[in-house]
């Protein structure tokens, strides 16, 4: 050949991998590291130098406590010794406590897997699907706790007192048979497993719609088209090429019900089913003097769980590493599901009224009724008393003002924290950089129990004393929730083109100015997104809230416990409508002001 | 091409770059080295030195890949080398002997990036504006500089528009007046033309060159398109691997390529191997090939008698003539394979012993058949020798 193509040369002389982390990599190596962020630092200004500290404070936050943990469960007495195992096993009732929270989650994961699944596709790739509830479905568990919801099905499913029993038993009257108690009861294993996976699938729904959003459904054409049976193009290309997403469902599955608090303490207290999470809270807080020995000892089984599921997540995605989904942004075909479509819809709605409209209704009869009966008076039901269970309970009120505030100053600081760190992330990737991105993002991997603990073990003593203080809960809600925080903001900064900063850099402005000028209103769709989340989050925490919080410090969470356990049910039907209300409310200002700055063309 | 007569024309207008002035830019043995995943080092940027006086128009043409977009964020301060110097007017902004190494906003550059980062919650007006309120400018002068600016750029009446209602022609030259507003008279820029049609990347090329002349900048210009560089460029430096390859006026890269990478890269080439036979004087050489002897120019130092070497003749110089019956020298018969009308030339693909295939140029009044029996012509001159891999 001697005839060349200048342009088509160019493109193949390219050496590949030359990128930004190859880069960063070469920085990484080429003097020592701390050496090279410190230069940085001071080259970037004092903003470099915040980011980095900030990252710093909160990696220790993250660190100091679990090390505490550790010590804690191994070297409880000063010197190493196996004591704590020893007393650990031979707690009575330990192997009947695991097998009970191996079966609840295990059966509750492949009840949400397959719900989920089923869900996800009626919703993605068939015309049953309702637009609005599929933007709502993975909202649920944040528009009313578990907590809200468990006690709504209480008040619903109680074997004497529950309404939809009273109603079940009265159309029994009506046919002859008389019945003075149930017949269905949420105090039992059914109803356990039940909530259970109520609470679960919307998870299962989220991730399971995003790959089925990421996978080609000519894939699944071209299997029909080939002459498979539905059936067979289901179990040989959908499910497999959804294996990833399901790997994480389970994964986040085993993660949230092996921390899972609010509804087997309200129910499996009264049956007596002891599970991990509730027996560590037990021991560390509603015991005395508190058994922190065992509780720790207790934890390492939660740590070892969670621990083995994300290894086999690992497993999973190295698995399925060369099945990268290609979609190209088809437009999905859409299966017509015929005679079956309502019945489809029926159920989707179904599911929504169980897990929500139904709990509601029952919050609110009870607050306005004043008191919990199956005998309402329907004439005497007053609007008023809709909110007296907050407002008359100094308490109440008190745990609620607290609540709000915590998760207003918490989201604020959270969502700040996280976009300078995002953005700092994003322009220094260096080794430490990475490490401490890492480490912050590490209390997802965990249990909130395990963080609670380590914060009481680390903060509520002598040197900090921080017990029974608004900062210790602050600090382990940033902390427990900061991983959620910073993937908010790597999102929102990822929508934001590196070069619109380096323009404003070049242009002579310093970093403190471009991120106050550029960044953060460019970002600012995303973080008020995840200001919302975190805000939920925040005011509706149970796991480590039950163990930090104290008489001087309510929130709700650990109020509507404690209100659970001595029986004021209006209060407690006022406590939880009121979270609901106020996470409604802040989700849906969140979303207005999303909706509204992204429309201004940005 | 009559556009590039006019910008000839205004360039002649500007005033002579006299080196006696403080430059614009020297860069001095700039090292930038990256690692790749498998540990090896790969330098980025070689060693590079080059100084740009002021009001110079410097392309840096390279494929992707060749460290020119690194050079130039190392200019900017986007990029950290490793070593070497960079003086902007006079002052140094990076010096690994000196330890200095000053951020970007302290270095009053003006940076025009390949995706034009126009901050879109800002109005065009807020946009332009903003390098002159973080510098400080007063109030009371922001206004005016920044109308007069866009008034330069023919984009008076979009400052109160937001970039995302306009169109990417425009949207560039709101990036061009934002990097003009406020400089100390050396402009970077980033590949600015990648993302705009073809049409409308010739008219802002011109408008580039116009807006040179008026205020007078310094530019660096990054790209990989030869058309592009040649028509802005007062020196364009062919960057190879981290190394500048050859620096020099446009006409002499593509007529004195240094070597055969440059050759290649600028311009399409014909190529033929074959041995020196003979050297004469003043560069004149013969060389043996499949296709004969052909008499050459030697296109760069230390070739000798013996050596294998690469003859490379341009499409448009090989002249198109009838077969002669005694076949002169520099003279082969060919056989036509294929004519393309290109609007302003025919292109002809040709089969010629010892060639091969090649490609020949031709005014587009005069055609070809397929098939017919022709000779194609290379005068010495235009037969250029190199070495058959430059580095």
């Amino acid at each position: 050949m001697t005839t060349t193509d200048t342009k088509a040369e160019t493109d193949t002389e390219a050496p590949g991998g030359l990128d930004d982390i190859d880069a960063e990599l070469a920085m990484a190596v080429v003097a020592s590291p701390w050496a090279r962020v410190v230069a940085r630092a001071r080259r970037g200004g004092w903003f470099s130098v915040l980011s980095v500290v900030l990252g710093l404070v909160f990696a220790i936050l993250v660190i100091y406590p679990l090390v505490r943990v550790l010590i804690q469960a191994f070297f409880g007495d000063g010197t190493f010794d196996f004591s704590i195992a020893s007393e650990v096993l031979n707690y009575p009732g330990l192997g009947q406590m695991l097998l009970n929270t191996v079966i609840l989650v295990a059966s509750s994961m492949v009840l949400a897997l397959f719900f989920g699944a089923l869900f996800a596709w009626l919703m993605e790739r068939t015309d049953a699907r309702i637009g609005r509830l599929a933007a709502l479905m993975p909202m649920l568990p944040m528009l009313m706790p578990a907590i809200a919801g468990a006690i709504g099905w209480v008040f619903l499913l109680a074997p004497q007192a529950g309404f939809i029993n009273a109603i079940i038993r009265a159309v029994l009257d009506f046919f002859g048979v008389h019945l003075t108690s149930g017949p269905l009861d949420i105090y039992s294993w059914t109803g356990l497993i039940a909530l259970y996976t109520a609470y679960q699938i919307p998870f299962a729904f989220l991730m399971i719609t995003t790959g089925l959003r990421n996978s080609d459904a000519s894939m699944e054409e071209a299997s029909r088209i080939s002459g498979a049976s539905l059936r067979h193009t289901l179990m040989r290309i959908t499910i497999p090429v959804l294996r990833p997403s399901l790997g994480a469902a389970a994964l986040y599955m085993v993660w949230f019900g092996f921390s899972f608090y609010s509804v087997p303490v309200v129910l499996g207290t009264q049956m007596n089913v002891k599970v991990l999470p509730v027996e560590i809270v037990r021991l560390l807080t509603f015991t005395y003097p508190s058994n922190t020995k065992v509780a720790v000892g207790l934890s390492i089984f939660l740590i070892i769980a969670i621990g083995t599921a994300w290894y086999f997540q690992g497993r999973i995605l190295r698995s399925n590493r060369h099945s990268s989904i290609g979609g190209k942004g088809q437009r999905n075909s859409i299966t017509r599901l015929g005679k079956w479509r309502r019945p489809a819809q029926a159920l989707l709605v179904l599911y929504f009224a169980l897990t929500f409209v139904f709990p509601l209704i029952a919050q609110i009869l009870v607050a306005l009724n004043g008191y919990w009966t199956t005998a309402i008076k329907w004439s005497a039901l007053d609007i008023t008393r809709l909110w007296s269970g907050i407002t008359a309970n100094s308490q109440a009120s008190s745990a609620f003002g607290t609540s709000t505030l915590l998760a207003l100053i918490g989201a604020t600081i959270g969502m700040t924290v996280a976009a300078i760190f995002a953005l700092y992330l994003r322009e220094h990737r260096s080794r430490i950089s990475r490490v401490l991105d890492g480490v912050i993002k590490l209390p997802a991997a965990l249990s909130a129990i395990v963080i609670g603990l380590g914060f009481v073990l680390a903060f509520a003593g002598p040197p900090f004393n921080l017990g029974n203080t608004l900062v210790i809960l602050l600090l382990c809600y940033l902390v427990l929730f900061l991983p959620q925080a910073t993937i908010a903001a790597d999102a929102a900064a990822a929508q934001v083109d590196r070069q619109l900063s380096e323009a404003s850099w070049v242009s002579g402005a310093g970093n403190a100015r471009t991120f106050a000028r550029i960044n953060i209103p460019l970002m600012i769709p995303g973080l008020v997104a995840g200001w919302g989340l975190l805000f939920v989050w925040m005011t509706g925490e149970l796991n480590a809230s039950v163990m930090l919080a104290g008489t001087q410090t309510p929130v709700v969470g650990y109020y509507i416990l404690q209100t659970f356990q001595f029986g004021g049910f209006a209060t407690l039907a006022s406590l939880a409508l009121g979270l609901t209300v106020l996470n409604i409310v802040v989700l849906s200002i969140a979303h207005f002001i999303e909706k509204r700055t992204t429309a201004r063309g940005i | 091409m009559s556009t590039a007569v006019s910008e000839r024309t205004l360039r002649q207008a500007t005033p002579d770059k006299t080196p006696s002035a403080t430059p614009a830019l020297v860069i001095e043995n700039v090292r930038k080295e990256f690692v790749r995943r498998d540990g090896t080092k790969v330098p980025a940027v070689d060693n590079i030195s080059l100084r740009i006086e002021q009001g110079e128009f410097v392309v840096l043409l390279g494929p992707s890949g060749c460290g020119k977009t690194t050079l130039l964020r190392c200019v900017a301060g986007l990029e950290d080398p490793d070593s070497g110097t960079i003086t902007i007017n006079g002052e140094q902004h990076y010096s690994s002997g000196n330890r200095v190494n000053t951020s970007p906003d302290k270095r009053k550059l003006g940076m025009i990036f390949q995706s034009y980062a126009l901050w879109p919650h800002m109005k065009v007006s807020a946009n332009v504006a903003y390098p002159l309120k973080v510098r400080g400018v007063p109030k009371s002068q922001i206004r005016d500089r920044v109308m007069n600016v866009l008034e330069l750029a023919g984009i008076k009446e979009l400052a109160e528009q937001y970039p995302g209602q306009l169109s990417g022609g425009q949207q560039q030259r709101v990036a061009l007046a934002r990097a003009l507003v406020s400089n100390n008279g050396l402009v970077l820029f980033d590949e600015p033309l990648s993302n705009v049609d073809a049409k409308v990347r010739e008219q802002l090329r011109f408008e580039i060159l116009k807006m040179q002349s008026e205020i007078g900048f310094a530019a660096v210009y990054v790209t990989h398109d030869q058309d592009e560089a040649m028509e802005l460029a007062d020196r364009i430096a062919v960057l190879n691997s981290g190394k500048i390859s050859q620096l020099d006026r446009p006409e002499a890269i593509y007529d004195r390529p240094a070597d055969r990478y440059v050759a290649k890269f600028v311009g399409a080439t014909n190529e033929i191997n074959g041995v020196v036979e003979s050297l004469g004087a003043d560069g004149a050489v013969v060389i043996k090939t499949e296709a004969g002897q052909i008499d050459a120019l030697l296109g760069e130092e230390g070739i000798t008698v013996g050596d294998t070497v690469c003859v490379i003749g341009r499409p448009e110089r090989f002249e198109l003539r009838e077969a002669s019956a005694a076949g002169a020298k520099n003279e082969w018969p060919v056989e036509v394979r294929t004519t393309m009308f290109m609007g302003d030339h025919r292109g002809a693909v040709l089969r010629a012993k010892g060639w091969g295939e090649m490609r020949v140029h031709f005014p587009s009044s005069t055609d070809v058949e397929p098939g017919g029996s022709l000779a194609v012509a290379l005068p010495a001159k235009f037969a250029r020798v190199y070495k058959p891999s430059s580095r």
